[in-house]
């Protein structure tokens, strides 16, 4: 029980966290809202990973994922004020299609055309559900009058 | 507002671009960039701005009683320094109606001289971070990992190499992808990683254009739709070069990994 609850959530959780902090740090993410910047990307790393475990399709988790963190995010830019996207970009980045992508080009380059039609159809669908829960979670979001101080982008 | 006469306008205008461009040089969307010039413009004494923004340019536009007055400019590379915008967007917090164009100049100059948040060393081993987190997500275990954050770390020097020869961008993403991949699964075939792919997969992603894509997908989503696209073609075309990077390396060391 342990075990396996270390494997869903803490381990994606840990590792969510230090890798959207490392790529924060790349695109110079300021100093003060870097740890939670990270933390936006831990929740929606585990999150992802709960949700497959639960047997979703990586696509639907990556959707429900990316609409956390848009809707994270879009918390943390009142907790310390700031654009939104310095919460949401970073975050969203440990759910890119990596592994379909990578099968795309590599089936492509081996002329194996319809295993690489298959792949890429999967990356682009999991692409469209990160930009998908994102615009969700902006439109939800956005749905507040302008008379706030800033909005946040 | 007072009536301002040709030559402070002028100066309004110039101010307000500076503005822009600063925002635009850190990666901000299209539509941050476009409301910070608009409230930039109007605290310091333009009665009307239109902005038109696009990834690399600005056309802006400033209005004040009967004069106004245009100006164009462009940046000529697409960068990312998300410091730059939350400095911007703090320094138009500072202000209100009827701060002087001094002190949004002074502002200005104070973010364009400031060091970046992190030194190179750091955003590296960021990088190398990134990149063996992602490796684990994708169930590598340690072996995996070490692969990637070797290849992270290193890719990035090269990257910062690379761009200060003034290349530009799209080689030197092949170049880099390349390089990243094969570092990646040269050092997890040494130490046997059972899965020498999910290190090459992750290697290369300190090289996918995230601020691009997302901004994009912000532009495209409040309308402004030039920019968007614009953005989006260019993030794109820099996903093409990481997978030509990846399928040359892979044929290098020819072996399949599927």
């Amino acid at each position: 029980m342990i075990e396996q609850l270390w494997q869903v959530i803490f381990l994606p959780a840990l590792f969510g966290l230090l890798g959207t902090m490392g790529f924060g740090i790349l695109f110079s993410v300021p100093r003060q809202t870097l740890f939670l910047t990270g933390l936006v990307g831990s929740l929606g790393a585990a999150l992802r990973s709960l949700v497959i475990n639960a047997g979703a399709s990586t696509e639907l988790a990556t959707f429900l994922a990316a609409l956390a963190v848009g809707l994270v995010g879009y918390g943390a830019s009142f907790v310390i004020e700031a654009p939104r996207s310095i919460y949401t970009i970073p975050g969203v980045l440990t759910m890119v299609p990596g592994v379909a992508a990578y099968e795309t080009v590599v089936y492509l380059s081996a002329g194996r055309y319809g295993e690489a039609g298959v792949s890429a159809v999967r990356a682009a669908l999991i692409a469209g559900a990160i930009a998908a829960g994102l615009t969700s979670a902006r439109t939800i979001t956005d749905f507040e009058p302008h008379s706030r101080r800033h909005r946040s982008d | 507002m007072s009536a301002l006469t040709d030559p402070e306008l002028a100066a309004v205008c110039a101010a307000t671009m500076r503005f822009g461009l600063l925002m635009l040089d850190g990666g901000a969307s299209a539509y941050r960039v476009d409301e910070a010039m608009r409230r930039a413009g109007s605290l310091i004494g333009a009665d009307r701005v239109e902005a038109y923004v696009t990834p690399t340019g600005i056309i802006l536009s400033v209005y004040n009683g009967s004069v106004d007055h245009t100006q164009i400019s462009r940046i000529r590379t697409i960068r990312v320094n998300l410091q730059r915008v939350y400095d911007a967007e703090l320094l138009l917090r500072e202000m209100h109606g009827g701060s002087s164009i001094a002190a949004l100049v002074a502002g200005m100059d104070r973010i364009e001289a400031s060091l970046p948040p992190y030194p190179i060393w750091m955003v590296a081993l960021g990088c190398g971070l990134g990149c063996g987190s992602f490796a684990v997500l994708r169930n590598g275990g340690p072996l995996e990992f070490a692969a990637a954050f070797c290849a992270g770390v290193l890719t990035q020097f090269l990257r910062v190499r690379l761009l200060r020869a003034r290349l530009q961008i799209s080689p030197v993403t092949v170049i880099c992808a390349t390089v990243a991949s094969s570092i990646a699964l040269l050092i997890a075939r040494a130490v046997g990683a059972p899965q020498p792919r999910i290190a090459v997969i992750a290697s290369v992603l300190l090289l996918v254009p995230g601020v691009p894509l997302v901004t994009s997908l912000i532009d495209l989503l409040l309308g402004h739709l030039v920019a968007g696209v614009a953005r989006g073609v260019y993030a794109v075309l820099l996903l093409i070069g990481i997978g030509i990077g990846v399928v040359v390396s892979v044929t290098l060391f020819g072996f399949m990994l599927i």
